[in-house]
């Protein structure tokens, strides 16, 4: 059974990419290319159907849809992995930004009750 | 970074007129977030007692930041939420820009903490220390109910595997740090998580740190506030995620 060695590292690897998934330019190339390969495949898969059982038979998956389920699954596991993080460095962003308004804010009620 | 400013003279500890004890050296954060029946009170029982008082409003709905202004606290008012830890860091922040205090205390809102207790820490860091620690645990004057004391003590211990320090109380709010102390303090959690960061940041091997036992009142009202107890599970995986995510922490 290949699948096997093919989705253990598969998930271990989603899970590692995704937590350390920082906003940086190398990340948004990767996820670019990830995209035009899922509408490439995509495509393909419509085209020749088969292509999609021939594929799960030759890695020892029965049907096609459940290959296309293993990998459904992966990217699924990427995605709530990196959306939490980037959603906890957009929440760090927000702290920093409400915090220096309401210092200058203060500042501003401190330098009047000065003079 | 770490300029200390030259400890002023202090009158000693049993002076004979305690009234007389000057307190200017100290300023109090308050984290306020939607507290208008109690948070009058408090305030005006710290200013009372000559100490200077940052309230930070965290954004609260009700009428809050008019009790703030009325009791004579300096108020900073966050334009959204931002949580116990997001707050406690913008007060450490206005206590270091609007303030040349030595000591820095945080003080819940609430009412549970006492001004007393407060007193003797400020006594106590007089005497050369960086942190002073409020515990619940070194006397038996805070009743509580046995199941919270169980879980407070497990989170304790849980806390001092993870950051090698030996404290009887994690999750004490009552607190008070030396200027240079809170000067490197960097809070990356906003909600209730900070507190095991917090921890961390002042229990540096550096600093000397001491315990000071505290009283808690738990009284209707902060009970019907305070944070239930199945939080701890908010606050443990919190904790773990950002560990796993920014790697061990420097």
């Amino acid at each position: 059974m290949i699948i096997k060695w093919l989705l253990v590292p598969a998930i271990i690897f989603a899970v590692y990419l995704s937590l350390r998934a920082r906003s940086s330019l190398r990340g948004q190339a990767r996820r670019k290319i990830l995209a035009v390969l899922t509408v490439v495949a995509g495509v393909f898969a419509v085209i020749f159907p088969d292509s999609l059982q021939v594929m799960a038979e030759w890695v020892g998956v029965t049907r096609g849809t459940d290959l296309l389920l293993y990998a459904l699954a992966l990217v699924i596991i990427y995605l709530v992995g990196s959306t939490s993080v980037r959603f906890r460095e957009q929440e760090s962003r927000l702290v920093q930004l409400a915090r220096e308004v309401a210092l200058a804010e203060a500042e501003v009620r401190f330098r009047t009750q000065q003079n | 970074m770490d300029e200390v400013e030259p400890r002023r003279r202090q009158e000693p500890v049993d002076a004979p007129n305690p009234a007389a004890e000057s307190w200017s050296d100290t300023v109090v954060i308050v984290r306020v977030y939607n507290e208008a029946p109690v948070v009058g009170a408090v305030i005006s029982e710290l200013v009372g007692a000559g100490l200077s008082v940052i309230a930070v409003d965290d954004a609260s709905t009700d009428s809050s930041a008019e009790e703030i202004d009325k009791a004579g606290a300096f108020r900073v008012s966050h334009p959204v939420n931002l949580g116990a830890g997001g707050a406690l860091q913008t007060g450490f922040q206005a206590a270091l820009r609007f303030t040349d205090a030595q000591y820095i205390g945080c003080f819940d809102a609430d009412g549970q903490h006492q001004l007393a207790d407060l007193l003797g820490m400020i006594r106590l860091i007089r005497q050369g220390y960086d942190v002073v620690m409020g515990s619940r645990f070194l006397d038996s004057k805070t009743q509580m109910s046995p199941l919270r004391r169980t879980i407070l003590r497990l989170a304790t211990k849980v806390m001092n595997r993870g950051e090698g320090t030996k404290l009887t109380d994690a999750h004490n709010g009552l607190r008070l740090v030396a200027r240079h102390v809170v000067a490197r303090i960097s809070l990356s959690h906003a909600g209730m998580a900070y507190a095991s960061e917090l921890e961390h940041q002042l229990t540096r091997p550096e600093y000397k740190v001491v315990e000071h036992p505290v009283h808690i009142l738990y009284t209707e009202y902060s009970r019907s506030k305070g944070q239930p107890l199945l939080n701890s599970v908010n606050i443990l995986a919190d904790t773990l995620t950002h560990r796993l995510t920014h790697g061990k922490r420097r």
